[in-house]
């Protein structure tokens, strides 16, 4: 009976274990391998949700890199008065770009490719705190 | 006259391999095990489906489910029958639920189920076949939005689990999933089949804990009599009958291309008001030129008219993308139509014809023209499976680099977790073809056989059998021309 119980409790275990793989998005920082002075930035379709965070707080004078993930179409990017168009950035590719803020404000940051039909809206902000 | 038959191999007494297969089989944690490895899949398919990236080819939900698993059960069918159902995930929650246990075995009365007889009217394949065709008019949708597969196994799920606390067993299995009515469906023609060693120690045997369970195993979740199995359609392969029976008498056997024949020739003939194992084989049958032509046809306007103007892949936040046009609902309409309209009625109603035509050409008077329509339909078991594998062959050829890159970035966002990024690069493209020519042709020649061995039990001889075999064989060829033909664009 004992060994009955055990079975059963190992397998109760097994499966909670299993199920926890629900949690996978949860690990996205650990999974993309970030590091402290990352930011991730995934690039949709603006129908699909456009820049993914839309907004991103930054602080001047520190040097930061951006993640740049292609995600459903190629996109391009840039932000204005900050960073020159980066290029195309392909579904599935990631592209990281390196910038030190000067100034403090608030930025546009804009997709460069014409990408969907709502392509001119797809933009974001960039704050640079002091 | 007839040759004492070979015998087919029992897998179980294989030299090196039956004994420790056995105790696998045997082993109660065995089913547990295998359930708990594809329920991790299936967790990644939901949680990707819902919350990944909403391009398709991205997403694990799309690359695994609708290129890897699509293409590896019509494999499993030929090579291993139900083995599809051993491992599948979907029913189990139901299943533990109501036994109140994981991996050991308990008492039916002390279930958490209302433990109802199924419904007479249930007990069959409709549902079930009408759902996979049901499935299959969203084919553009479902193959490339993530959150449409998402929802789909979620429900099935749900329904899984419901339907156990209602009925007893398997019967979501036997009778509602989409996917159990083509797979037992084909399993007829499968290499592969649980058995009784021998009958007549089943005969003797009263206690029977094949049906009604023992300590070691439950009885059929499948409501069937192990021990007399004759065909592959609804075993399930839970081996729960190869753990219960005492008298170590069921088996797997590995069956002879002769058996396959002989067993199918017997349920096709024994097939009385079986139409919904009929129209299984004809949806199936028909459904694999439109997958075909989903997927790689040359016929844009006709994705567009399945997508309902659509363009837009979608997970759950991003759903609202999936609302259809009025224009694109229309066109979506005629797309139904014509997929419907083939597989339910224009060859159904092709192969009455020419059943109508076999049975003139036989002089035959004593079978109903619907017996004989009927029992032919059973040669698009074979036919039908070889002309699935031959599209699976060519899915994974295409496209294997999506699900291979899918478990390294599940939710299409970017991860590497294996190590395995692949471009789409598909194997030898020009050489599919000349893959494919064979597995049609095997599909063509088996389908020929079968029907010659059903004729010859229908009309008593070989003359009638023959001339009646040519009718139906104008038919196979016709439609297997015409399916190159649409290929081909
Ligand atoms: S016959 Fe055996 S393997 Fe088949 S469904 Fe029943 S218990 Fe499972
Ligand atoms: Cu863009």
């Amino acid at each position: 009976m004992k060994k009955v119980l055990m079975w059963e409790f190992v397998g109760f275990v097994s499966l909670l274990l299993v199920l926890g793989a629900f949690s996978m998005p949860l690990f996205d920082d650990q999974f993309m391998g970030k590091q402290e002075n990352e930011i991730i930035i995934r690039l949709n379709a603006e129908e699909a949700g456009g820049f993914m965070p839309g907004e991103i707080t930054v602080k001047k004078g520190e040097t930061v890199k951006l993640v740049l993930v292609g995600q459903d179409v190629t996109h391009g990017f840039k932000i204005e008065g900050l960073m020159d168009d980066v290029g195309t950035i392909n579904p599935g590719e990631k592209k990281i770009v390196e910038f030190t803020p000067q100034e403090s404000g608030v930025f546009v940051m804009m997709c460069t490719v014409y990408c969907s039909p709502n392509h001119h809206k797809m933009t974001g902000t960039v704050i640079v705190e002091d | 006259m007839s040759k004492p038959e070979k015998k087919d191999i029992d897998l179980l007494q294989v030299k090196g391999v039956g004994k420790p297969l056995k105790r696998i089989l045997q082993w109660r944690g065995f089913h547990f095990t295998f359930i708990l490895v594809n329920l991790f899949v299936f967790v990644i398919v939901l949680t990707a489906g819902f919350f990944g990236n909403p391009m398709g080819n991205m997403n694990f939900s799309i690359a695994v489910v609708w290129i890897l698993w699509f293409a590896a059960v019509e494999f499993m069918i030929l090579f291993g029958g139900r083995t599809w159902c051993t491992l599948c995930p979907l029913p189990a929650f139901g299943e533990w639920t109501a036994r109140r246990k994981l991996v050991g075995v308990h008492k039916q009365k002390r279930w958490l189920s209302k433990d109802k007889k199924w419904p007479k009217k249930l007990d069959n394949m409709w549902v079930s076949a009408l759902g996979f065709l049901g499935i299959s008019l969203i084919l553009p949708w479902l193959v490339t939005r993530p959150v449409v597969t998402g929802t789909l196994f979620l429900l099935l799920i749900v329904f899984g689990f419901l339907f156990a606390l209602i009925y007893s067993g398997r019967f979501f299995c036997h009778s509602i999933c989409p996917a159990s009515s083509y797979i037992g469906y084909h399993s007829n023609a499968s290499l592969f089949g649980v058995r009784a060693r021998d009958k007549s120690v089943c005969e003797k045997h009263i206690a029977k804990e094949c049906i009604r369970g023992g300590p070691k195993g439950y009885g059929c979740p499948w409501k069937l009599y192990p021990g007399g199995h004759e065909d592959n359609t609804y075993c399930g392969q839970c081996y729960e009958c190869l753990k219960s029976c005492p008298m170590d008498n069921m088996t797997i056997k590995l069956r002879r291309p002769s058996t396959i024949v002989r067993e199918l020739t017997n349920v096709a003939v024994k097939a009385k008001g079986k139409y919904d194992e009929a129209w299984m084989g004809f949806t199936r049958f028909t459904l694999a030129i439109f997958y075909e032509l989903v997927f790689f046809g040359p016929y844009w306007f006709l994705k567009d008219w399945g997508n309902m103007g659509v363009n837009f892949g979608a997970n759950l936040p991003t759903i609202g993308l999936l609302t259809p046009t009025l224009g694109g609902f229309q066109n979506w309409l005629m797309w139904v139509l014509i997929v419907a309209g083939v597989a339910l009625l224009a060859y159904p109603a092709a192969f009455y014809g020419f059943s109508w035509l076999a049975k003139k050409a036989a002089k035959d008077k004593t079978k109903p023209t619907k017996q004989v329509f009927l029992s032919f339909s059973y040669a698009l078991v074979p036919y039908g499976l070889f002309l699935w594998l031959a599209f699976a062959i060519t899915i994974l050829m295409v496209n294997w680099a999506y699900p291979l890159t899918a478990f390294s970035d599940p939710m299409g966002w970017g991860w590497d977790l294996l190590g395995m990024k692949f471009a789409w690069s598909p194997i030898v493209p020009d050489l599919i073809p000349y893959l494919q020519a064979p597995l049609f042709l095997i599909g063509l020649t088996f389908a020929i056989v079968v029907t010659y061995n059903i004729a010859l039990k229908l009309f008593g001889s070989h003359k009638k059998a023959v001339r009646a075999t040519t009718v139906m064989t104008v038919l196979h060829v016709a439609t297997a021309l015409i399916f190159v033909w649409i290929i081909m664009g």
